[in-house]
């Protein structure tokens, strides 16, 4: 597989489009609008802390979650 | 005489307040901060969840609000889910506290004790302060002691007797207290706090509401703290002064009548 | 006097027409469709209902909006795009006590609530509006209507053409200054800048977005003819009848910046209280679904702020066609037109 192709993975419940050869800090880091705003991460329903998004490469068929702070009692 | 300082701490934290207060359904988000300052409470609850691609606004409302934030895991079935749920609330927000919630049963949202019980143990494996949501149940609050949430009013004794037996544990009353009077109630029978949030969130006005709260969670700790004279039979009213009527005097009657 | 208006949505549109009515040489800074929430909203005046959760300046707004609609309209022989029957405030029968919650939150702030706040029940509801057979209870707020939004936004722009206001089209406004405004990286003077701008505004303005989903549902047969508010803990919504026997059904209220498609969740809780409201309506057919990002300051509400020579009105929230008239004639007096 040439590190041009494109896999098919999911963030937050919807498709995207992503080299092959990405990681899932580069999928998250496109996705999030607010640098600053507080996340955590999980792939396939498993906690991934920041450092380690980095090293995760992605495979087709991931499913990502960016999650944050909401209202909550 | 000079009263002893009273103050209130979970896992070794001092926090600044007895009332606790959740952050979900106010007006506005200016509403909640408005609320926040009339309450003081000891800590905020919130919720994680996926992210909606909203920006910063409700956390930095919430950073300067002040009191620490304390995630729940509302929604969470599973023992897994409740466990990663509580270690991404960790990495989120910077803390190891988590309100932990295990929902038994979506109608009533009554919590599931056998999953519960679990979850809280691997929690505090890996060193969590975990305040378990349940029922005021005296077994299952033993087994989750030291650090427990109970679910309202609705059964005074079995609260009185959980106070009772779990002397040494940090009880917090949670959710089913409508009015400033529960509360009070609440505090009256040595719980440690009580944490609202839809009966302040929900109120005609607010912020007002949070004032009144702070107001009836000091009144219900103070009067604990004073020694609450025993009840007794008011129905032999030979120490009062003969001329006076006796319905003046009868504390029940005026409360009934509000 | 000239007055240069940045933003051209609901706010600008009718600050332009009402300022060129007034006499005022107009232009108009427009960035484009791409970014409105105005065609998403529901046109829904509901003065009274929102004050469960709104002020009682808001309230005040909302009643002269009220006024103001068929007033304005009418000068365009358009009079027949505000509506004005009244509308219901109701709940299913298991969340009753949400009913009188939000009754008496406003019966507590709203000046006359005899007046505002009319119960029906039983019989006698399903005779006044037969849609709503199935509720048991429903209070009709006489006040509240609405306005025909894709007909109001297209009429109030070539009202304001036609009062000589002229348009810059596809020019987003850098900044807005006092008598001055920068498009393109020019700076134009006027007496008045005016900053109509929702999201657009940021950073000057501390906005957030709060999106907003609606479906258009065609369903001949069920004859509602008054917009009605369903109440619910978590999920109220509204249900709005429109012409040609199509209903919008809405809205959602999400802390988020996604401009995108509405989701498959929001669908779901929309339909599913569309479907509990009345069965007929699963037979309808979903014929439009519309997202906006409404503009909000903290504290929900709108805000006209005037300074020398210049002025914003934002956060118009989910209050623009609510608050809009009042908050321009607001504007207008600040500007001396009035």
């Amino acid at each position: 597989m040439s590190a041009a192709a494109a896999i098919t993975v999911r963030l937050n419940g919807e498709e995207r489009e992503v080299a092959a050869d990405s990681s899932a800090a580069q999928a998250v880091d496109a996705w999030r609008r607010d640098p600053a705003a507080p996340y955590a991460v999980s792939v396939n329903g498993e906690h991934v802390p920041r450092p380690r998004l980095a090293a995760r490469a992605l495979r087709p068929g991931d499913e990502i979650e960016v999650w944050t702070l909401r209202q909550g009692g | 005489m000079a009263e002893d300082a009273d103050h209130f701490a979970i896992a070794g934290r001092r926090l600044a307040s007895r009332l606790l207060l959740g952050t979900s359904r106010y007006p506005s988000p200016a509403a909640l901060a408005d609320c926040v300052a009339r309450a003081g409470p000891g800590l905020l609850t919130v919720s994680v969840r996926r992210s909606a691609g909203g920006g910063n606004a409700f956390y930095e409302l919430l950073k300067e609000a002040g009191p620490p934030l304390v995630p729940n895991t509302a929604g969470c079935r599973t023992v897994a889910e409740a466990c990663r749920t509580a270690s991404m609330a960790r990495e989120l927000l910077g803390t190891n506290w988590v309100k932990l919630e295990l929902i038994g049963d979506d109608e009533t949202q009554a919590p599931d004790p056998f999953a519960l019980v679990e979850a809280a143990e691997q929690l505090l494996r890996e060193d969590y302060v975990v305040l378990a949501y349940c029922t005021e149940d005296l077994a299952l609050c033993t087994r989750l002691a030291p650090i427990g949430s109970g679910q309202g009013l609705n059964h005074p004794e079995r609260l009185a007797l959980l106070r009772q037996r779990l002397a040494g544990s940090v009880l917090v009353v949670d959710a089913g207290i409508g009015r400033p009077s529960d509360a009070a109630a609440a505090m009256e029978l040595g719980y440690d706090a009580v944490l609202l949030n839809t009966a302040v969130a929900l109120a005609r006005e607010p912020a007002p509401m949070a004032a009144a709260f702070r107001a009836a969670v000091d009144a219900g700790r103070t009067a604990y703290r004073a020694g609450i004279m025993p009840r007794h039979d008011m129905a032999q009213p030979s120490t009062l002064a003969p001329d006076i009527p006796v319905e003046r005097y009868h504390p029940h009657k005026e409360t009934q009548t509000q | 006097m000239r007055i240069g208006i940045a933003g051209g949505g609901l706010i600008g549109r009718l600050l332009a027409w009402r300022c060129a009515a007034a006499g005022a040489e107009v232009e108009v800074f427009d960035a484009g469709a791409a970014g409105r929430c105005a065609p998403a909203a529901a046109g829904m005046l509901a003065p009274v209902a929102e004050l469960a959760r709104a002020s009682r300046a808001l309230h005040a707004r909302g009643m002269e909006s009220c006024r103001l609609w068929p007033r304005w309209l009418a000068e365009e022989d358009a009079a027949g795009l505000c509506v004005q029957r009244g509308a219901w405030l109701t709940a299913h029968g298991r969340d009753r006590g949400e009913l009188e919650r939000v009754a008496d939150a406003i019966a507590a702030k709203v000046p006359d609530p005899d007046e505002h706040l009319i119960g029906y029940a039983g019989k006698e509801l399903a005779e006044m509006e037969p849609a709503l057979a199935g509720f048991e209870r429903a209070y009709l707020l006489p006040a509240e209507g609405q306005v025909l939004v894709d007909e109001v936004l297209e009429l109030l722009g070539g009202a304001a053409a036609r009062a000589g206001v002229s348009w810059r089209d596809g020019a987003a406004v850098e900044e807005v200054g006092p008598g001055r405004l920068r498009a393109a990286g020019t700076d134009k003077r006027y007496d008045w800048a005016c900053d109509c701008r929702g999201l657009g505004a940021r950073p000057a303005q501390q906005l957030r977005a709060v999106r907003g989903e609606c479906l258009h549902v065609h369903c001949p047969g069920l004859g509602l003819r008054r917009p009605t508010h369903v109440l619910h803990p978590r999920q109220p919504v509204y249900i709005v009848p429109r012409p040609a026997d199509v209903y919008v059904v809405g809205a959602t209220e999400i802390e988020s910046d996604d401009p995108g498609p509405v989701t498959v969740r929001s669908a779901l809780e929309l339909l599913g209280a569309a479907y509990a409201f009345n069965p007929l309506l699963a037979e309808g057919r979903v014929v439009d679904a519309r997202v906006g990002l409404r503009p909000a300051l903290p504290d929900n509400e709108p805000a006209l702020r005037v300074g020398d020579g210049e002025l914003a009105l934002s956060g118009m929230h989910r209050h623009g066609y609510l608050a809009g008239p009042a908050c321009v004639s607001e504007a207008l007096a600040a500007m001396g037109l009035a």
